[in-house]
């Protein structure tokens, strides 16, 4: 009986010293030498065979390639895409430490330049993305357009809102175990 | 409704278990190809085919197009063999495993377009990772209570305790996955100048090496976890570019495009989306129910912008059984 509870005791302690210092304090140098340098090995080898699968990847789609107006035109509203959600993701963290209303303006001002920079809606433009067409399809059946551009926006703000309270839910459970 | 029914521990498990599907596909799509070369030619290996298809002729849509062989389901076992250990007994070697079967797809199949797109998500994400380790102290929380294989971690009491070692030095997956997609970028851009050799490749892999080494001493010496992405960014980013400027490539390296088939069907990537979505929405409809209430404009904006969600998710029930 006593075996465990004196782990826990000593996991415990461990981890009152790792909130104190930030750091764990490594067992013995050579330790602490094995786990980094097995550590980087780990994060060199994925990287390294990741990319040459990658570059497979790029000759088997090369045969597929489509011509190239249309690919312009994907490759910006990717684009488009990616910075969307960079948007989405900042604006949830920096809300918390700022009010949300300036997080929305900043929402409100890049949908706005996005409906210029694409020169359609959002309804036409979700219909190109592969995985927004597939989401959101039953959306689009079943509303008129002018409905979906909303329900985008309500969408995207749900998002920011989720990223917000679990990030806080982190937090309360930081402070609750102090 | 029925968030009410559930508790946290079950929303747990649900994620737990969303994270073995995942886990379970990507070390199944790494294991094939070494699978398939370990096997003697000796043992055949039928290939499969499931197609699942709505309507005729020109409008024919295939909702299920998914090709396979003997050695995928034997790759597919031995996943969930190590998925099922890692669930029950959350052993670091398995954590391992999947942590860099998770970083080998992540390469594989995130692809950036240009030059330009990877700089400014690298800088960004720079950014936000000083921000967040020096700022707050949330990073090192989720990293050190999420219970998913989102980081590799290796014990540093190896040498004493054997493989029961619990003292663990720890490396997330972003600083892995994220100079790798850059990296990987490189390698393309130096297949495309057709010159038989990876300048680029090889020096951005050299300087992200560097980088860890820099982030490990630094944080030896100050006993403080540290961003690995503040020394990862500039060793990948510089010395690529610094290579170009000497050998005069600068132009053709902004110029590069890669472009790549979109239309692409990946079940795996929309399916698991589509499942985390879901799985988000309950966790946070979860959260609006517990009886703490704070009467500020915040959480009514949410509360309206929830309660919308729900009436579209209602109707669209209405319209799915419609369908029916």
């Amino acid at each position: 009986m006593s075996e465990p509870i004196e782990a826990a005791v000593q996991q415990a302690a461990e981890n009152v010293t790792e909130t104190l210092t930030g750091s764990k304090i490594p067992a013995t140098p050579e330790g602490a030498a094995v786990a980094y340098s097995s550590l980087i090995i780990m994060a060199m080898l994925p990287i390294f065979f990741g990319a040459l699968r990658s570059v497979k990847h790029q000759t088997d789609q090369k045969v597929s390639e489509s011509n190239n107006q249309t690919q312009r035109h994907v490759n910006r509203s990717e684009f488009c895409l990616h910075v969307t959600w960079l948007i989405t993701l900042s604006t949830s963290f920096i809300s918390l430490h700022c009010h949300q209303c300036y997080c929305d303006f900043v929402f409100y001002l890049w949908y706005f330049q996005l409906h210029r920079l694409l020169g359609k809606s959002w309804n036409e433009w979700t219909l190109e993305m592969p995985w927004c067409s597939q989401l959101s399809h039953q959306v689009r059946s079943t509303y008129l357009n002018n409905m979906s551009n909303l329900l985008f926006l309500i969408e995207v703000n749900f998002y920011c809102s989720c990223f917000v309270r679990i990030v806080r839910g982190f937090q309360a459970v930081l402070k609750g175990s102090h | 409704m029925v968030f009410k029914l559930f508790s946290k521990d079950h929303i747990n498990y649900l994620l737990t278990g969303y994270f073995f599907f995942l886990e379970v596909l990507a070390l199944a799509h790494l294991l094939s190809p070494v699978i398939g070369s370990l096997v003697p030619s000796s043992i055949p290996n039928t290939p499969f085919h499931i197609s699942f298809t709505k309507g005729k002729g020109n409008q024919k849509q295939s909702i299920i197009d998914y090709e396979f062989t003997s050695h995928d389901i034997v790759c597919v076992i031995i996943a969930l063999v190590i998925g099922i250990w890692y669930l029950f007994q959350k052993h670091w070697i398995a954590n391992n495993l999947f942590g860099v079967a998770f970083a080998v797809n992540g390469v594989e199949l995130l692809h950036l377009n240009n030059i330009v797109t990877g700089l400014i998500l690298l800088s960004g994400l720079f950014v936000y990772d000083v921000f967040w380790v020096f700022g707050t102290n949330v990073m090192v929380t989720v990293a050190k209570s999420f219970d998913a294989p989102i980081k590799l971690i290796f014990p540093q009491d190896i040498l004493v305790n054997g493989f029961n070692a619990t003292n663990f030095a720890m490396l997330g997956l972003g600083d892995i996955v994220i100079p790798g997609i850059f990296i990987a970028l490189l390698l393309r851009f130096d297949n495309s100048l057709k010159r038989k050799s990876r300048t680029y490749f090889y020096t951005s892999l050299i300087a992200y090496f560097l980088g860890l080494m820099l982030t490990i001493m630094v944080m030896h010496v100050f006993r403080h976890a540290q961003p690995a992405l503040l020394y990862l960014v500039p060793a990948c980013s510089g010395a690529p570019l610094l290579i170009a400027l000497i050998k005069g490539d600068i132009k053709a390296l902004f110029a590069y495009v890669f472009s790549f088939a979109l239309y692409e069907f990946r079940p795996q990537i929309q399916y698991s989306l589509w499942v985390f979505k879901m799985i988000l929405r309950l966790i946070c409809s979860y959260q609006d129910n517990p009886d703490e209430k704070k009467a500020s404009k915040k959480n009514k904006d949410q509360a309206i912008a929830n309660k919308e969600q729900q009436s579209t998710k209602e109707s669209k029930k209405k319209d799915a059984k419609k369908a029916k």
